[in-house]
């Protein structure tokens, strides 16, 4: 425990589960207070109850997806506590060749993904300016950095993150607002419980990483600390890649889903 | 893994910090110091290491130093013999030492500015990571950060012989990543933008200002701690997932340009 972040105010989208949550809890454990949005209250709760101080923690049920979720829930948590740190986790993914890419999918992922950083990052910016300054920080990913063949929307949608976050920095610098993201490499949560469980896929992946290993939540979540804390007071409009260095070599080998879930001939461009 | 293993505490750890005597390697050695590692200080000046030691020692710290011209090969080698001699290995390696040498390239001097330059801000580091690579292996948290720069990102006018070094550190550290990470020691480096440091003292304010306000998202220069501050993250155990990276300690300036 520290107080290093005492009178910072944090809220984290995806704050019920995986990687949002470790982000929650490390900036807890340095005297945030922290506000937690998630489409399921249920979960939301749960995850309070895990904090040390669960006064200090408040859950906003909404989705990211929904614009008029994200003002409403800025404005609530701005009023609590002014709000000094923004993190935009909450994501969803697909794996489908192009031509058999589903249009509503497609556009969910990005309505997530992207609007729904975009839509944070929009609502948040004037309160932390307002409270004299701070952070926000975007979790995209490797699949923004290098290409991840079958995940066309989750990719686009990445890739976008990082440039609305250099955007963004780029225009809130004079009010003090650093603007970053971390790309996680493959993170051991329940959204990647599908990756982890086909033997050849990980392989592969673990042969792309030169440190050898998967990541854990709390790899992401204290690189996302340090961007949001005085550490990093430096540092902005930067995608920091947090994957054991698998940015460095080729994106991953989905053959096998693509095979299993389209067939060989999709897979392998027969049209 | 256990997560109670990724600690954000380099207390115990032995850190060699090049450039050690003024600047941002000043500012790094006394911030590791301050986190309660033992640090071997390395610079070429020894009247402005000798101060740096007294001051820290002064404060209790376990800091020594060691004169050493990054140019030369063998005082290299016979330095880090003496440091693992002392400090018993080598957890933490910061190449942060540098200098400045602007030539255009049909200038008289040209050959002399681009020899001492990659000797220093490239060959050197090549050098060090040799010399300590036993040690750091020796390490459970081995860690490697080299100083690049935001000019290895992009250029300015007559710097060729130093955005050529900068952006073959970049290449350096991507390539040992790759290479080491199956030991686990990570490799990354930072590329800092405008800062107040000897190097950048004799640019007059109203221009530092200027080029900030143009160019930097932050809109001003940085002092060296921050800089340090985002060495220090790089070198935490818990950064062991982070490898490769070339971070930009910036202020924004690579967001437009370099």
């Amino acid at each position: 425990m520290s107080e290093l972040l005492s009178g910072r105010h944090a809220l984290i989208t995806g704050g019920g589960s995986g990687i949002g949550l470790a982000c929650a809890k490390k900036l807890a454990a340095d005297g945030a207070r922290v506000s937690l949005m998630g489409r399921n209250l249920d979960k939301l709760n749960a995850a309070a109850a895990e904090f040390a101080d669960p006064k200090r923690v408040h859950v906003f049920a909404g989705d990211v997806a929904q614009a008029e979720d994200v003002a409403g829930i800025v404005a609530e948590v701005d009023a609590i506590e002014p709000l000094t740190i923004a993190i935009a986790n909450a994501g969803t993914g697909d794996i489908a060749p192009l031509v058999a890419t589903d249009d509503a999918r497609w556009q969910q992922v990005l309505d997530t993904n992207l609007n729904g950083t975009y839509q944070l990052f929009k609502q948040a910016a004037a309160c932390i300016g307002r409270a004299g300054g701070g952070a926000m920080c975007a979790i995209s990913s490797i699949a923004g950095v290098r290409t991840h063949r079958f995940m066309h929307a989750y990719c686009v949608s990445k890739a976008g993150i990082d440039m609305l976050v250099r955007t963004c920095a780029d225009e809130l610098g004079t009010a003090g607002v650093r603007v970053n993201s971390v790309c996680p490499g493959l993170v051991d949560t329940e959204i990647a419980q599908g990756l982890f469980g086909s033997e050849e896929v990980l392989a592969d992946y673990l042969d792309c990483m030169p440190l050898a290993r998967t990541g854990v939540v709390d790899d992401i979540a204290n690189a996302v600390r340090f961007l949001c804390g005085p550490e990093s007071s430096w540092i902005t409009g930067v995608s920091l890649s947090v994957d054991g260095g698998h940015h460095l070599r080729r994106g991953p080998n989905y053959d096998s889903f693509s095979r299993a879930m389209f067939g060989d001939d999709l897979t392998e461009g027969k049209f | 893994m256990a997560l109670s293993k990724l600690s954000r505490s380099i207390a115990g750890k032995i850190a060699v910090v090049t450039g050690a005597g003024s600047g941002m390697g000043l500012a790094t050695v006394r911030l590791f110091a301050d986190e309660g590692a033992r640090v071997a200080a390395i610079d070429v000046n020894a009247d402005a290491l000798e101060a740096a030691v007294s001051e820290l020692t002064a404060a209790g710290c376990d800091v020594r130093g060691w004169v050493v011209d990054l140019a030369d090969a063998d005082a290299i080698s016979s330095a880090f013999a003496a440091i693992a001699e002392h400090f018993g290995g080598v957890d933490i390696l910061v190449n942060n030492a540098g200098i400045s040498r602007f030539a255009p390239i049909d200038s008289d001097d040209y050959e002399a500015a681009w020899e001492i330059s990659l000797s220093v801000l490239l060959t050197a580091h090549t050098r060090t990571i040799r010399a300590s690579l036993a040690h750091l292996r020796q390490s459970e948290t081995p860690r490697i950060v080299n100083i690049a720069s935001t000019e290895g990102l992009g250029a300015t006018k007559f710097g060729s012989p130093y955005t050529a070094a900068k952006t073959g550190v970049i290449g350096l550290t991507r390539s040992l990543a790759v290479e080491l990470g199956g030991e686990g020691i990570t490799v990354n480096c930072i590329c800092p933008g405008p800062i107040h440091t000897g190097m950048t003292a004799a640019i007059p304010d109203d221009a530092k200002q200027t080029y900030a306000h143009r160019r930097v998202a932050l809109r001003r220069y940085a002092d060296p701690e921050e800089v340090a501050h985002a060495t220090l993250s790089l070198v935490l155990p818990a950064a062991s997932f982070i490898t490769g990276v070339a971070l930009p300690v910036d202020g924004g300036l690579t967001i437009k340009n370099a």
